[in-house]
């Protein structure tokens, strides 16, 4: 265990950061390296960066331990690539740990609820214990799951159909909830307890987004926390969303949620003003199509909000592709959000993340992603062999977060790394803004789902 | 009578329903992204005045394949003491699939019907329609002319395989199915054009315009798709696909399949306006694919299949059994040894 991160956390103060600890910490005695980080850290962005590379060399390698210990296809893979963890002693020796492709976690022979119970018993690091579901459904299938690991499950929706399925333990969902939630309503601006949470999508759903902010921000009160719709959003209809129609009942429920949702970006847009003349500190987190829908129609109606006057912010994750494969820059965006929500551009950040992964960028004022520092991350060439900084390649990572599968992943994401931020002194390797999927890569996550969701007539 | 009609039924007299449905769909999304993109649609008139210069239709296609008949690997000798036709279903010839033409059965009898086992039989067909045969994208026109040329569309190389099939005695079906391409043949075929990619990104996945070969083999039905030769696959950094082995160049997605004994009336029709639409885009997918081939095949020779294999499997990650998992967990880590793996 490391001593350096020990420093009590001197600005985190209030009703909600209580709430923050009370729900997601561990105690102190039960920390590993990277719990140090995580949660010994005063701010994820101002460090000593020999310590942390030093720390967090430490927490992947007794990560990448766990789960070649307990995790017999990893302990496996691993062996066939020739490599176990005494090998791995300092940062040179990190790339050599093997890593598994992200299309790995949808990779389950079938789609019943027993077969997808035992690949998760086989590919997982953590016991899930016996099969006792009686149920018959996917989606109750990950209810059951979810119980069962203590933790969150959750899925994305590909091309192909097959879900990618992400299984996190208790262990692992505390972790991520913590750091997220520390990250995304305590670094930018110091939230009010009284704080309002909005969120412009469905919560009622195990798709990665809605899933993460129904649960992560429940260190808000419930009437703290505004959700476009209640309605559920089901696996069947998310299959149906990416182009798979299963009959005419369920073409329907899709129909319906998308008048819903429409009907949604009107009474969200009241809100909004209700907040702000209440003078109410705003925090929204949403993907950017959904926002450049809801200020189109702000800038129609012509309303104009001033909720920068009480320190809102706003938050997007989730790609660049509007409508119809249009972009619209951070910086043209962030200018929208200060002509239609008054919220300056220095509260308005934009988010990288992915559901495979526990560790976020967060942009700088230069619009570079600033990645969480227990995070190891890499670009490949097309060997998948790892490229220097300031080059362009797949982008991969050695999460050490991740208890419950092993966290070193390909991804399918087309990034550029620096080594350093081009524009501002914040420690740690910063990825451009412009991502883009690898061709041929899936191309339906959940941000597009969701743009798919509100903004597309059914196929 | 009734035997008859159910015969031409059962032999694909009409185009069942949800084929014709997909089929629609997916021209339906074709002609929207052109309408979308008028300029790239444009693109394909200097494919129809190649052909128009030549007298040819503005879908046909110019390249002389003569060389890739294999007519010439048979000899007179091979003509005489042909098997019977079949008559019965699956092993009677079909729309498309000409079992009863005198090369086929010659051919059928050179890859050793009646002499070899019909699972070895079946492999040798696998493998001489996988090698012989080239992916070429054309208008279809069925198991005889893919013989005597290059190759054809996936669905043409099906027809020849089934038609060998069935000379040599072995029942063969049709089974169409709905497939996502792979990153690889994404990146390589598709991702440059933006008529095929946008196209693609519509629909989602492609549906009913691609299938597989069914071989009845010791009363089990054993999926073949040979589309894709061992050069092709090499050349798109693919594994090379065995007899028996599902191809990585596409995953297949969770709808119905479509199984049937031959092709409907008019089907080799329904891809002429797309040939005609897409002219030029074809063309250059079929010079891609040629270089392609020609750089898998220089893979291939400088490493050998084997070996080349070897190295594209050794990133793949093998599950083990629920058992070997428990007795991991219990301790039992004997039984992950280097051997064991």
């Amino acid at each position: 265990m490391l001593l350096w991160a020990m420093r009590a956390i001197a600005e985190t103060t209030g009703r909600l950061w209580n709430n923050l600890t009370d729900r997601f910490s561990i105690p102190r005695e039960k920390w590993t390296t990277v719990d140090s980080m995580i949660y010994g850290m005063d701010n994820y962005y101002e460090y000593d960066p020999a310590r942390v590379r030093e720390a967090r060399t430490q927490a992947i390698r007794e990560a990448f331990d766990h789960h070649f210990s307990n995790n017999l296809f990893y302990h496996r893979y691993c062996k066939d690539s020739d490599v176990q963890p005494d090998d791995v002693t300092s940062e040179e020796d990190l790339t050599s740990i093997p890593m598994v492709p992200d299309s790995f976690f949808k990779d389950y022979p079938e789609e019943d609820p027993k077969s997808v119970y035992e690949w998760l018993y086989r590919v997982s690091s953590v016991g899930i214990g016996d099969y006792d579901f009686s149920g018959g459904s996917l989606q109750d299938f990950l209810h059951w799951a979810e119980s069962r690991l203590q933790g969150i499950v959750t899925h994305s929706s590909g091309t192909t159909g097959n879900f990618s399925i992400m299984f996190r333990d208790e262990l692992t969902t505390r972790r991520l909830f913590y750091a997220f939630d520390k990250t995304l309503l305590f670094s930018i601006v110091h939230p009010d307890d009284d704080a309002q949470f909005v969120y412009p999508g469905p919560v009622k759903t195990y798709l990665t987004m809605g899933h993460w902010i129904s649960e992560g921000t429940r260190v808000f009160d419930k009437s703290q926390r505004h959700f476009l719709t209640e309605r559920e959003l089901t696996m069947d209809i998310v299959r149906l969303m990416s182009g798979q129609i299963q009959g005419f009942k369920d073409k329907m429920k899709l129909k319906l949620l998308q008048r819903v949702m429409k009907k949604g970006q009107h009474k969200l847009i009241k809100l909004l003003e209700k907040l702000n003349n209440a003078g109410k500190q705003v925090i929204i987190l949403t993907f950017p199509f959904q926002l450049y829908d809801l200020m189109e129609i702000m800038r129609q109606e012509g309303v104009s909000l001033s909720l920068g006057d009480h320190n809102g912010i706003v938050i997007t994750g989730g790609g660049w592709k509007i409508h119809q494969g249009k972009k619209v820059s951070p910086q043209t965006f962030a200018g929208m959000i200060e002509d239609t929500l008054g919220i300056p551009a220095e509260h308005y950040k934009d988010i990288y993340g992915m559901s495979e992964m526990n560790a976020l960028g967060m942009d700088c004022e230069g619009r570079y992603k600033h990645l969480h520092p227990w995070l190891y991350p890499m670009v490949l060439d097309e060997d998948n062999q790892p490229k220097g900084y300031d080059e362009e390649g797949r982008f991969a990572f050695l999460d050490p977060v991740s208890h419950s599968y092993p966290g070193f992943i390909v991804t399918g994401d087309h990034v550029k790394l620096y080594e350093r931020c081009p524009v501002c002194d914040r420690p740690g390797v910063v990825m451009d803004s412009d991502i883009s999927r690898m061709a041929g890569a899936e191309a339906k996550g959940c941000g597009n789902l969701m743009r798919d969701l509100i903004a597309e007539e059914l196929r | 009578m009734f035997a008859k009609i159910r015969e031409e039924f059962d032999k694909g007299l009409f185009i069942p329903l949800p084929m014709l449905r997909n089929l629609g769909g997916a021209v339906g999304a074709l002609a929207f992204v052109m309408a979308k993109h008028p300029r790239a649609a444009l693109a394909n008139v200097p494919g129809w005045m190649a052909r128009l210069r030549r007298s040819k239709p503005p879908w046909g296609h110019l390249d002389d394949e003569s060389r890739y008949d294999s007519r010439q690997l048979l000899s007179p000798e091979d003509y005489e003491d042909l098997p019977p036709v079949g008559t019965e279903k699956y092993l009677r010839p079909t729309r498309l699939c000409e079992s009863d033409a005198p090369e086929i059965r010659a051919m059928a009898v050179k890859l050793g019907a009646g002499e070899k086992t019909p699972l070895e039989f079946t492999r040798a067909v696998y493998e001489f329609v996988k090698n012989e045969k080239k992916l070429v994208f054309k208008t279809m026109r069925g198991a005889l002319a893919t013989f005597r040329s290059k190759g054809g569309v996936c669905l043409d190389q099906l027809s020849l395989m089934a038609a060998l099939l069935r000379a040599g005695g072995v029942s063969a079906r049709y089974r169409l199915y709905a497939l996502s391409p792979s990153q690889q043949f994404y990146d390589t075929v598709l991702r440059d054009d933006l008529l095929l990619s946008e196209t693609l990104e519509m629909l989602g996945f492609l549906d009913s315009l691609h299938g597989e070969t069914e071989a009845l083999v010791d009363g089990k039905w054993i999926p073949l798709d040979s589309t894709f030769s061992d050069e092709l696959e090499a050349g798109m950094g693919l594994p090379i696909t065995s007899f028996g082995e599902e191809p990585t160049w596409r995953d297949r997605v969770l709808t119905s399949d479509i199984r049937f004994e031959g092709f409907p009336l008019m089907f080799r029709h329904l891809l002429v306006p797309v040939l005609f639409a897409l002219r030029t885009t074809v063309d250059v997918v079929n010079t891609k694919l040629d270089m392609l081939r020609a750089q898998g095949l220089e893979t291939i020779d400088r490493l050998g299949r084997e070996q080349y294999n070897e190295q594209q499997q050794s990133s793949h990650i093998e599950l083990p059994s629920l058992e070997e998992v428990e007795a991991f967990r219990n301790g039992g880590t004997v039984t992950v040894d280097a051997e064991a793996v």
